[in-house]
Order: structure tokens, then C-alpha cells, then sequence
């Protein structure tokens, strides 16, 4: 199993050490200091535009950071690394974006089946049965020979988390996995990501907006701000409890209508 | 692969396979065909595998196991698989149960060959309706802008020529000098058998005017610009832009294709031109270079082989071309679908017909010129 073959230093298997990050040496963030164990559903919340993408970015090496540290499973991770290692930790992420980024030229079951044509050695009808697995697992049989374009914007990601769990990673990074679903849909997705760590003891890295999916499987949560950084972390309970404004009204999101004359 | 990672022994008129280590990606390579073979050999009507000794499961050990059970089910064997480690058989449990639900969908049919040739056939009877349709729009359009001329966005239009036309004219310069260096060196043995060597200069003046400079200029507008106007605007039909544009009240064909169109059609003609001059200049350095006539007889001779025609038979046929490689681009790039890769098949499309619909319009216009002039 990937998930064997490496123990975090102590349990942790993703270690952010005064992180800054930002586009072009501009920087967004800066000070970003976490951890995240070894089979933990970790989440990220933040107003839209607060930078998750960005992290989740440079999390994975698609960005560089502009100061600090990221270690994964003990490893110094980050652009200066050896190609051949890079790629190897690469092989070992999962990792979901917000828009599904499917290779466009191909079906769903090409798609899907990339990484394991790529980087493993299993027999053909392994892999077909392992696409339709994990094409089940996110409800998409149905679509399996359907070209990304054809799909609507759920589906694509649905299609990105299969791709993004065929290989059976160390670290599934999710942007907004459930985003954009139905409650059905979603909870179902939800379900999957839970799975995924009790079987097969997957890190989870996930952003969400949905309170509900949250309370459905986050062990630990931060929330970030556009200007402060990291402003609240702990289980979603601790969460609640903070006394941050910006927190508070994350959790209280109604609006009087009589107050604001709506009504 | 440790050897014991797979055993067989039989036992009271059963086949046991005992499978050990993680069946993981690394493992199952080589598991799968020895484990076929096992099936294979098996003497007996019961086949058990034993999963005692695996370690943890993955993705492809739990589509190995389910295809042993359909293997075995081919080979009417009885098969049970029994002490799966917990983890293993709960990943088992969850497979089965999102299985259960897709077989009772009704499953989706893999395309075949015969709808293949199905989509073909109505690919091609779409793109002639659309190809029609667009040309139509394009008249329309224009027959809009002629009527209320200040509609036309005068500054479009001249930053379109400044694209298609002054940024191209580096390149127009250098391959048109060398082609009139090459016509007359093409000439220069043919010439020289029938008449004086001055009449080189005859033979570059009229092959580069009437048929080289028009048509190497026309092949540079098809890779530069025909190329870039279905990629821009296939681009923006990918991003959904070119909807948006629609839903808010724009006409496309107005606010896209025109002034690019216009553009290319009043840049192609002074192109042209540019490609006639440096393609005599290409010709003089020749013929002073190689047949060793001074440049200022060659150009007085060049002046007298010249006539009116050559130039407005010039000027006509970049303007043809243009047009129709600017009408051929912005349609291939209104043909791109919804997925990224289209956009490269369409720009790769518009070149390939860019091209060939100017050789075939040089064609056609050679025997409406030859028709109009006997000569
Ligand atoms: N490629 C880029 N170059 C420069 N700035 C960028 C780039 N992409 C995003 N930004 C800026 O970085 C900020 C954070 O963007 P990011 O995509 O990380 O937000 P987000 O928290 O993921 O928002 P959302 O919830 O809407 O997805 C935004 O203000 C955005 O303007
Ligand atoms: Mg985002």
C-alpha cells in the first residue's frame, strides 16, 4: 500500500513551518504554522478569495512558497528538490482541483485510468476493474465514456476525485470537493472521503465551505483571513467556540431580515 | 515478489490459494497471472482463497480478488474467499454495495464503429450547413455595417491591419527577396539558351507579381493570422466568452469577425505589394550576382516587362485571399466545441483549408484573368 511505505516524523505527515505564500513574490500570507497527522480529515475554511487555493497550491509544489518550510512524511518538500523525488511524492498525492482539471482529450475512463497506466505495472483488466470501481465509488458509471466537456460542473468533479483516488494515495487534496452538489450527492461524497481514511488510512487535506460536510468528517479545521493569516484551528467544536468576529459570523450565517428592512 | 506470497495446496477435494504480503500496485502485477494459472490448474470443483496472511488492502488487491471471482464463476468452480483481514473485507463490503447500485442502471454502451462513421457523416453535413450559414451571417452583417457605416469600429479595424499586415511585413520582406532570388535563378539557365541575359529580369518581374508574391504572401497571412483568429476565437468559445458576448445583446459576427475580416482583406493587397517590390529586389541582387547585369539596367528592363495588369491582378488576389483565409479562420474558430484540445484541431484545420482554398481561388481567378486579358 502507498499509505505503508512512509511514517511521518512522529505521526505527522504534513508540517507547515512559517509558511508564506503569494503570486510573483507578492505575498498573500505570511507566518502560516500547522500540522496535519498521519489518517486525519483535515480542513481549511476562509471567504472566498482569502487565498485556499493558493495554499493548497503550494502545498502540492505547484506554487512556490515565498518563505518557510513544508515537510512532507518527514521530507523536506519544495521546488529546490530533486526531480526524481519530487515526482515520487507527487505519485503519492491525490489531489482534487476546484474546476476537476480532466485531461479534455480523453474520456472518463482514460482519465481516470492515467495514473495507474502510468505509474504502475498492473494488468489491463486490473485497471479497468479499478477504474469502474472508483468511477462507482463517485456515481459516475453511467458516464464512463463521456468526454469531460460533455459533463456538467458536479460531475467533473466527481470524475476528479476518482482520478484523484485511483491510485490510492498517501494525501488527497480536495478543493471544494462538494461544492456545487446536491445534499444527496454531496453527503455521499462525504461518506467516500471517510471511507477512504478508516480503509485505507488516507490523509484527507480538504477545503469546504460546507458546514455540513464539515461536521460530517473535519477532525481538525483552520480558518484563514485575508490579512491575519491563520485565525482560529482546532476540532470544529473549538471552533465555534472562539470568540473571533470573523469566526462567529462563519458559523451565524443568517441575516436579520427586519433589522436590515428586508422584510 | 517474495515466492510464498502466493501458495497452493489442495485439501479434502479443494483447491486453497493463500495469498500473503499487501496486495498492493507493487504486488499484484505479478500475482494476478500466477493466481489465473492456479485457477486454471485447479483439478478440483471448490476453489477457497485465503487471505490470512495479506497485510492491509488496496484498490488493485480488491479488484484482483473480485476478478478471481469472476474467473472462477467463467470456469465453474465454486469460490469462496474466506479470513479477509477486517479493513479488507469492510473496502470489500463498501465496493460491493456502489456496484450493486450501477447494475441497476442500465449500463452505458461503449461506441462502436458503426456510430463512428455516424458522427463522421453528420460532422461533415454540419460544417457544410455551418460553413454556409456563417458566410451568410457575414453578408448580413456587412450589409449592415454598409448601411449604417458608423457602426464599424474604425479603430478595430486599423489595429487588425497593424496585426495581420505591419507585423507581418519582416517576414513578407525576407521570403520575398529570396524567392526572387530563386525565380531568377530558376531563369537564368532557361533564359539563357533562347535569349540576351537581361531577360531575366523579364521572367522575375512577371513570375513574382503575378503568381509568387500573392501567393507566398497569402500562405504567411494563413500561418500568422487565419491561425490566430480560430485560435482566439475558439479560446473564447471554450471560456463560454463568446455566449456571454451573445447574451448580453453583442453580435459576434459584428463585434468579432469583422473587423478582423476587413482587416486581413485591406492588409492582404499592400502586402502583396511589398512581396512584388522585395521580390524584384531579390531578383536585381541576382542578376548582379550571378549574370553580373548592373542593377540600374536590370530595373529599367524590369520596368518595361511591367504592365498595369500584373499589379491589379496582384492586388485582387491578395484581396481574395485574405478575405477568404480571415473568413476561414474566424470560422473554424467559431467550429471549436467545449473541450481545450479542439481548439488546436480547429487552428490546425484552418491552416490546412487556408491554404488549399487559396490554391484553389488562385486557380479559378488564373482563368477568369486569362479569360479577360487573352495573354
Ligand atoms: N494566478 C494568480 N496571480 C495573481 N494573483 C492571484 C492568482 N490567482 C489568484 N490570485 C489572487 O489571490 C487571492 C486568493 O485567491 P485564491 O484562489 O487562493 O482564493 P480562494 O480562497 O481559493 O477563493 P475561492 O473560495 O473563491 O475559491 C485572490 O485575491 C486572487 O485575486
Ligand atoms: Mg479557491
Amino acid at each position: 500500500m502507498t499509505a505503508g511505505g512512509a511514517n511521518g516524523s512522529g505521526g505527522k505527515i504534513l508540517e507547515v513551518e512559517d509558511l508564506a505564500i503569494g503570486y510573483g513574490g507578492e505575498p498573500l500570507m505570511e507566518h502560516l504554522n500547522f500540522t496535519v497527522s498521519k489518517g486525519e480529515i483535515f480542513t481549511i475554511l476562509g471567504p472566498s478569495g482569502c487565498g485556499k487555493t493558493t495554499l493548497l497550491r503550494t502545498l502540492i509544489g505547484l506554487l512556490p512558497p515565498l518563505a518557510g518550510k513544508i515537510r512532507i512524511a518527514g521530507e523536506e518538500f519544495g521546488p529546490e528538490m530533486e526531480r526524481e523525488a519530487l515526482d515520487r511524492l507527487h505519485r503519492s498525492f491525490g489531489v482534487v482541483f476546484q474546476e476537476g482539471a480532466l485531461v479534455s482529450g480523453l474520456d472518463l475512463k482514460a482519465n481516470v485510468a492515467l495514473p495507474l497506466e502510468e505509474f504502475t505495472s498492473l494488468p489491463r483488466q486490473i485497471i479497468d476493474e479499478i477504474v469502474r470501481l472508483k468511477l462507482d465509488m463517485v456515481r459516475l458509471s453511467e458516464a464512463i465514456y463521456q468526454a469531460p466537456s460533455d459533463l456538467s460542473g458536479g460531475q467533473l468533479k466527481r470524475a476528479g476525485l476518482a482520478r484523484a483516488i485511483a491510485n490510492d494515495p498517501l494525501i488527497l487534496f480536495c478543493d471544494e470537493p462538494t461544492s456545487g452538489l446536491d445534499p444527496a450527492t454531496a453527503t455521499e461524497i462525504d461518506r467516500l472521503l471517510l471511507v477512504l481514511r478508516k480503509l485505507m488510512g488516507i490523509t484527507i487535506v480538504s477545503i469546504s465551505h460546507e458546514l455540513a460536510s464539515i461536521e460530517n468528517y473535519a477532525d481538525q479545521c483552520i480558518m484563514l483571513d485575508r490579512h491575519a493569516g491563520i485565525i482560529a484551528r482546532g476540532t470544529l467544536a473549538e471552533l465555534k467556540q472562539a470568540d473571533d468576529d470573523r469566526v462567529q459570523s462563519f458559523f451565524r450565517r443568517h441575516i436579520d431580515r427586519r433589522q436590515e428592512g428586508l422584510a | 515478489m517474495p515466492e510464498d506470497a502466493l501458495r497452493v495446496e489442495s485439501e479434502e477435494g479443494r483447491l486453497i490459494i493463500s495469498l500473503e504480503g499487501p496486495l498492493d500496485q507493487r504486488q499484484v502485477p505479478a500475482l494476478w497471472p500466477r493466481l489465473i494459472e492456479a485457477l486454471g490448474e485447479a483439478r478440483t470443483e471448490e476453489v477457497v482463497i485465503d487471505c490470512r496472511g495479506i497485510s492491509g488492502i488496496h484498490s488493485a488487491g480488491l479488484a484482483m480478488l473480485r476478478l478471481a471471482d469472476l474467473e472462477c464463476e467463467r470456469r465453474r468452480l465454486r469460490c469462496s474467499q474466506r479470513n479477509l483481514p477486517p479493513q479488507a473485507a469492510e473496502y470489500r463490503r463498501y465496493a460491493e454495495e456502489r456496484i450493486k447500485e450501477r447494475r441497476e442502471q442500465q449500463p452505458p454502451l461503449e461506441p462502436g464503429f458503426v456510430s463512428h462513421i455516424g458522427f463522421w457523416a453528420r460532422e461533415i453535413i454540419d460544417g457544410t450547413v455551418g460553413a454556409i450559414t456563417f458566410f451568410g451571417n457575414f453578408l448580413l452583417s456587412v450589409g449592415s455595417v454598409l448601411r449604417r457605416p458608423g457602426r464599424i469600429g474604425v479603430t478595430e479595424i486599423l489595429y487588425q491591419m497593424q496585426k495581420a499586415g505591419a507585423e507581418a511585413m519582416p517576414i513578407v520582406l525576407v521570403l520575398s527577396a529570396l524567392m526572387g532570388f530563386i525565380v531568377g535563378m530558376q531563369s537564368t539557365t532557361s533564359v539563357a539558351n533562347v535569349a540576351p541575359g537581361i531577360f531575366v529580369a523579364d521572367a522575375v518581374t512577371m513570375g513574382t507579381m503575378k503568381e509568387m508574391a500573392p501567393l507566398l504572401t497569402a500562405v504567411i497571412l494563413v500561418g500568422r493570422s487565419g491561425a490566430a483568429f480560430a485560435a482566439e476565437i475558439g479560446t473564447m468559445q471554450v471560456k463560454e466568452e463568446i455566449a456571454a458576448l451573445e447574451v448580453m445583446g453583442f453580435d459576434p459576427m459584428h463585434f468579432l469577425v469583422l473587423p478582423r475580416v476587413i482587416g486581413l482583406a485591406l492588409a492582404g493587397p499592400l502586402l502583396t505589394m511589398v512581396a512584388d517590390a522585395a521580390g524584384i529586389f531579390g531578383g536585381t541582387i541576382q542578376g548582379y550576382m550571378v549574370v553580373h547585369l548592373l542593377p540600374l539596367d536590370y530595373l529599367i528592363e524590369v520596368s518595361h516587362a511591367m504592365q498595369a495588369r500584373f499589379l491589379y491582378e496582384g492586388f485582387i488576389k491578395g484581396f481574395a485571399f485574405a478575405l477568404t483565409i480571415g473568413l476561414n479562420g474566424c470560422f473554424h474558430g467559431f467550429g471549436t466545441g467545449t473541450a481545450a484540445e479542439s481548439v488546436g484541431v480547429q487552428t490546425t484545420t484552418a491552416v490546412v483549408t487556408g491554404i488549399f482554398f487559396t490554391v484553389f481561388l488562385d486557380a479559378v481567378l488564373a482563368g477568369i484573368f486569362h479569360l479577360f486579358h487573352v495573354g
